[in-house]
């Protein structure tokens, strides 16, 4: 099955998207937010208000191909066009915390070449996996 | 490779996290950002 956006267009390797939740009545989009001890905003939110749309995410995976299928295993980053000071220098890339199992922004040395997360078919719509590195790298 | 469904995790402060939550995937859908020229 292809993925595609709202508009029934192919997702594309490299290309940037705002992703929502498919249900309305629980939040906004994906966006970034300081939780917890954090001094600067690190973890990935949904969005309170509904009508947010969130951040810009960047899709993309090391192959050459054009378009995202749901086996490409795929790096996600934030585009934020006036990221906080603290940020300036992140890709705004998405990581999993090991311990708390939370996805937040990979620091500079976390970021990595290939991605670990997957787009899959849902019902009517999709889902994001996370798929945990096996100890030695793919 | 063993792939989790990422869902939402509401801390204390009523944040809804991205969190790994096999069987509880949050559903979405993606609309283009490149379009509205962001």
């Amino acid at each position: 099955r292809e993925l595609l956006d709202v508009d029934g267009n192919f997702l594309r390797n490299g290309g940037s998207y705002y992703i929502v939740p498919a249900f309305r009545g629980k939040g906004g989009g994906l966006e970034l937010a300081r939780t917890g001890s954090e001094t600067c905003p690190r973890t990935v939110v949904q969005a309170p208000a509904e009508q947010s749309r969130g951040l810009p995410a960047r899709l993309s995976t090391p192959p050459r191909i054009r378009y995202i299928g749901p086996e490409f295993y795929l790096t996600i980053e934030f585009e934020e066009q006036k990221p906080p000071s603290c940020l300036r220098d992140s890709n705004l890339q998405w990581k999993v915390e090991e311990e708390s199992q939370i996805v937040k922004i990979a620091s500079k040395e976390e970021e990595q070449l290939f991605g670990s997360f997957q787009i899959k078919p849902y019902r009517d719509d999709y889902k994001l996996v996370y798929c945990e590195p096996q100890q030695g790298g793919r | 490779l063993e792939c989790k469904d990422l869902g939402i995790s509401i801390d204390d402060d009523n944040n809804r996290r991205l969190a790994v939550k096999e069987g509880d995937p949050l559903v979405v859908q993606f609309v283009n950002a490149d379009r509205e020229g962001n």
